[in-house]
């Protein structure tokens, strides 16, 4: 900063002292440095959610079988299924399919209804909540009072009759878990709307005659993504938990497609002569939703002005 | 005389990603029993540093680094926390400028000022507050009994500038610390709250260290002045002195750059560039990038503070120029 | 209509204060009550006040980023407040506001040259991005900032550097008046004369009218020709800028000129302690407003409101004093 200071006199005759006051400025890759510097975990939550993204979009490559072919030799003399051996690394289930393949083939339905949910949410959200702080009043009071029900609803009772109506299917899951997902997008970015609006720039643009369209989306938009984007980012977590819940429950996705939810399901009822079945599943979902949580957080102190600075 | 409070030579630095930097260095001054002095400068000069160096509140990344600060006697830096404790609240009181977030806000008003009664003085919950109505009256809140019960929300940034104050002279301390007290306020409310300080400093013989960026708030209430600059000591004397005989170009640059209510001027004379950031410090004088009279010397070898008369110095090489001449 | 440029006739604006379920309106805050005033071309108007007084909220009126709920505000000779949307953002090219704070006034997420080239966009000034980025650093030069950073973000600069940035990009129009909303209160003394030096320099090179809202009496004396002083949504007092420092009317004005900290300590002289704190404009005294804490009060003060009267030429105040 110095260096232009000494200038704004003059700005065109340097003087010696203003050499000696010059200094290197800070590069923008050095931000991303010193973040994972500071928060280490980032890292973590980075490897684990692009692991999960490989896996998900190389399932057909990675799988060492056919997630519903239920294998002869998957099912022990006895009937009972499998445990970790040399064939099935992480064993069979009780219909004698592959786990591993399961767990691989699982990962695409998790993403799936993750980001898809996430991003109904965010599009459903987002323009509802921009609207309804900036423009206050009548219309604030009536979007808020719908979030209120929303958020005041069963979250089951809403995805039971859902399916009901519909059908159960991995994208009826999660148009039911986006579409309840709105009013808390829209109610986070309406707070930040309502901040960022009292900023003088945003007056100064409307001094200068620029229109609603303008400021809405030119100047308060860019202003709210950071946190809109962390949001979204620990949304992707929940929502994939929100999809095991359902299908745990049996109302999410419908067999045979292989869901961490639905095998978890699947396994309770046998998990005290075959542990693995919980196991597997449950330790994916651990570190998916692990991953898009730390990775949410980081960004958080990525775009937090006063912790990077 | 002995000194109330004797700084001598503190060092005061933050840890910051590039290793502990100085934001004040070499800072002396001594305040009596009874008298005002003032800490003026710039924002980032460093003088709520000084003052939260001898509170002992600064920040964890902060550390004074040398010096001593010695009220009646005894070394603060050297000062366990639990004794420190005791000095704080009881002998030393500090007052803050921003009367909206100093006050706790889900805490009635009596019993924000009888907190420090109980754990100084000893009082009951009785006597604490009945203290407290008295010294609501004392500084000039009306209808004190009723206040005493009340939420800090519901008093105006005046009101509660006075309710810091009451909470300060609660154990009637011997020196008070005050940091921009006037700052967030009206002129007409600051002109109370001065009027206020003034009477009870009287009153209770109270020493008052006052930092403040206001050159005007520093002539009506000090006794003698220390203008800071970059982190350092500039110039210190009487006030009259330094208003008389502003010696180091960078007082009286500020003393100029204010505009005047007196007289009209057609154009206000400035310190041309900004104060030098902490990590860019320029080796010899910090004035030296912004000063009018600037010499070689003064870019290659920092002054120390040299005598101007009695009990006025400046550290700035022309003192030192002067006399050689005469 | 006179020669001047802006003419504010009885502006009101009072706040709703909604209250309920149904946010029925069960009062008003008074942010200003009735204030007129004219600006001539080439002059500084100052509006000074302490806190709460409507000088900020004036300003804002004028340029309609508030609506204000009565009053006229004639500009050039055209009526603001009745102008449709599409000609309101035509006439804002000519009427520019400069804000207090320079860290809440630019955009974080701008460059300073996308911050001075947005104004020109909006108004389809420049035909391309070259010519865009010539009249740039002319801005830039004429406030004084070195153009080698102007892609640079605004938290790279220093206080008195982006209140530079905020006044070139009010210049960036062309405009013919600018509101100065307390463009110096955040500086520190000795930059904040040099912005005031470079309003000073503006005014002269572009032929700027100002009307130039500040709390600290001293500035708004130096910069201003004329000043107006509000007290609770009303002015009470308006006078040339020298006139009435050296004689004020209003009981009010002697009060606040009295309570300003003299930086000479062998200065003498009477200070008029006012007493008591400013009463809330949702609630504001019968009379005059400022009778509570007027010394002078009589018992007409208490009932009647006093009339807005020129009492020696160009020297207006309303106070029953000079009845």
């Amino acid at each position: 900063m110095g260096m232009a200071e000494v200038n704004m006199q003059e700005p065109e005759t340097p003087t010696k002292l203003e050499v000696q006051l010059a200094y290197a400025d800070m590069k923008e890759s050095n931000k991303l440095l010193r973040l994972l510097k500071a928060y280490p975990l980032v890292l973590v939550g980075g490897i684990l959610v692009l692991a999960l993204v490989i896996i998900a979009v190389f399932a057909a490559k990675l799988a060492p079988f056919n997630p519903d072919t239920q294998f002869p030799n998957g099912l022990a003399m006895t009937g009972a299924p499998l445990p970790p051996g040399h064939v099935f690394k992480m064993g069979t289930d009780d219909l004698g399919r592959d786990v591993m393949s399961r767990v691989i083939w699982g990962s695409q339905v998790s993403l799936e209804v993750g980001l898809m949910a996430s991003m109904i949410s965010l599009f459903i959200g987002t323009p509802l909540g921009i609207i309804s702080g900036y423009y206050g009043k009548f219309v604030d009071t009536v979007m808020m009072r719908i979030t209120d029900v929303f958020l005041a609803f069963p979250f089951i009772l809403f995805v039971v009759a859902l399916v009901a109506v519909l059908k159960p299917s991995v994208s009826n899951v999660f148009i039911a878990i986006g579409v309840l997902g709105w009013p808390l997008t829209a109610r986070i970015v309406r707070g930040q709307v309502l901040a960022v609006k009292e900023f003088e720039y945003v007056q100064a643009a409307k001094a200068l005659g620029a229109g609603s369209f303008r400021i809405l989306f030119r100047i308060i938009l860019p202003n709210i993504m950071a946190p809109v984007i962390v949001l979204t980012t620990l949304n992707i977590g929940n929502n994939m938990l929100l999809e095991s819940v359902l299908s745990f429950l049996g109302i999410g996705v419908q067999p045979p497609t292989p869901s961490w939810g639905s095998m978890l399901a699947e396994g309770q009822a046998v998990f005290q002569y075959a542990p693995w079945l919980l196991y597997y599943p449950g330790f994916a979902l651990l570190l998916a939703v692990l991953g898009f949580n730390l990775l949410g957080d980081g960004l958080r102190e990525l775009f937090n002005p006063r912790r990077v600075r | 005389m002995s000194s109330l409070l004797e700084v001598s030579g503190i060092k005061t630095s933050f840890l910051t990603n590039k290793g502990y930097l100085p934001a004040i260095e070499d800072v002396s001054f001594t305040l009596d029993k009874g008298e005002v002095l003032g800490i003026v400068g710039e924002s980032g000069c460093g003088k709520s540093v000084t003052s939260l160096s001898v509170m002992q509140l600064l920040s964890a990344n902060g550390k004074i680094q040398q010096g001593s600060i010695r009220f009646e006697g005894k070394d603060l830096v050297k000062l366990p926390d639990a004794e420190m404790r005791k000095i704080r609240g009881n002998d030393i009181a500090m007052i803050f400028q921003e009367p909206m977030t100093s006050l706790n806000p889900v805490h009635k008003i009596g019993r924000q000022i009888s907190e420090s009664l109980m754990l100084h003085k000893g009082m009951s919950r009785a006597q604490a507050r009945v203290k407290a109505v008295d010294l609501l009256k004392s500084v000039g809140i009306p209808r004190a009994e009723q206040i005493v019960d009340e939420y800090p929300h519901r008093l105006s940034g005046g009101m509660r500038q006075r309710v810091m104050i009451a909470i300060a002279m609660a154990c009637d301390p011997k020196l008070l610390i005050a940091d921009e007290p006037t700052t967030a306020l009206d002129v007409t409310i600051q002109a109370q709250i001065l009027d206020l300080m003034r009477k009870i400093r009287q009153e209770h013989n109270m020493a008052i260290l006052l930092i403040t960026h206001d050159l005007g708030v520093v002539a009506e209430m000090c006794d003698r002045v220390v203008v800071m600059y970059a982190g350092k000591v500039v110039e210190q004397g009487t006030v009259k002195e330094i208003f008389r005989n502003p010696s180091h170009p960078y007082t009286v640059g500020l003393m100029n750059s204010i505009p005047k209510l007196e007289e009209r001027q057609a154009r206000l004379p400035s310190i041309p560039g900004n104060v030098p950031s902490l990590e860019l410090m320029p080796k010899g004088c910090r004035f030296a990038t912004r000063c009018e009279f600037v010499t070689d010397k003064c870019i290659q070898e920092e002054p120390t503070l040299l005598p101007v008369e009695e009990n006025h110095d400046a550290r700035c090489w022309l003192m030192k120029k002067e006399e050689v001449a005469i | 209509m006179t020669d001047a440029l802006l003419s504010v006739n009885d502006l009101k604006m009072h706040f709703p204060i909604r209250k309920g379920i149904l946010r029925r309106t069960v009062g008003y805050v008074r942010a200003v009550d009735g204030v007129s005033f004219d600006v001539k071309a080439g002059e500084t108007f100052g509006l000074v006040g302490e806190s709460g007084c409507g000088k900020t909220t004036t300003g804002r009126s004028i340029l309609r980023l508030i609506e204000p709920s009565g009053g006229q505000v004639f500009f050039n000779g055209k009526n603001v407040t009745k102008l449709s949307g599409t000609e309101m953002r035509k006439i804002r090219s000519e009427m520019q506001i400069v804000f207090q704070d320079p860290y809440g006034s630019l955009n974080p997420r701008y460059t300073v040259q996308q911050t001075l080239e947005e104004p020109m966009i909006i108004h389809n000034l420049y035909a391309d991005a070259s010519e865009r980025k010539k009249r740039v650093m002319e801005l830039l030069e004429v406030v004084g900032l070195s153009t080698s950073r102007m892609n640079r973000y605004p938290h790279e600069f220093s206080g008195g550097q982006r209140q530079r940035i905020g006044i070139a990009r009010a210049l960036a129009v062309n405009p013919k008046l600018i509101i100065a909303d307390e463009p110096v209160s955040a500086l520190d003394v000795s930059v904040q004369s040099q912005v005031l030096n470079l309003l000073d320099d503006l005014q002269k090179e572009f032929h700027l009218t100002y009307v130039f809202i500040a709390h600290d009496l001293s500035v708004v004396k130096h910069i201003s020709n004329r000043v107006g002083v509000m007290y609770l949504g009303k002015m009470v007092e308006l006078a040339e800028s020298d006139r009435l420092y050296e004689k004020p009317m209003h009981p009010y004005t002697q009060a606040l000129l009295s309570a300003v900290p003299i930086p000479n300590p062998e200065a003498k002289r009477e200070r008029i302690i006012l007493q008591g704190d400013l009463p809330s404009p949702a609630n504001p005294p019968s009379g005059c407003y400022f009778h509570p804490r007027c010394q002078s009060c009589m018992d007409i003060c208490k009932t009647t409101a006093p009339e807005w009267k020129e009492i020696e030429p160009g020297h207006f105040a309303a106070c029953h004093l000079y009845n």
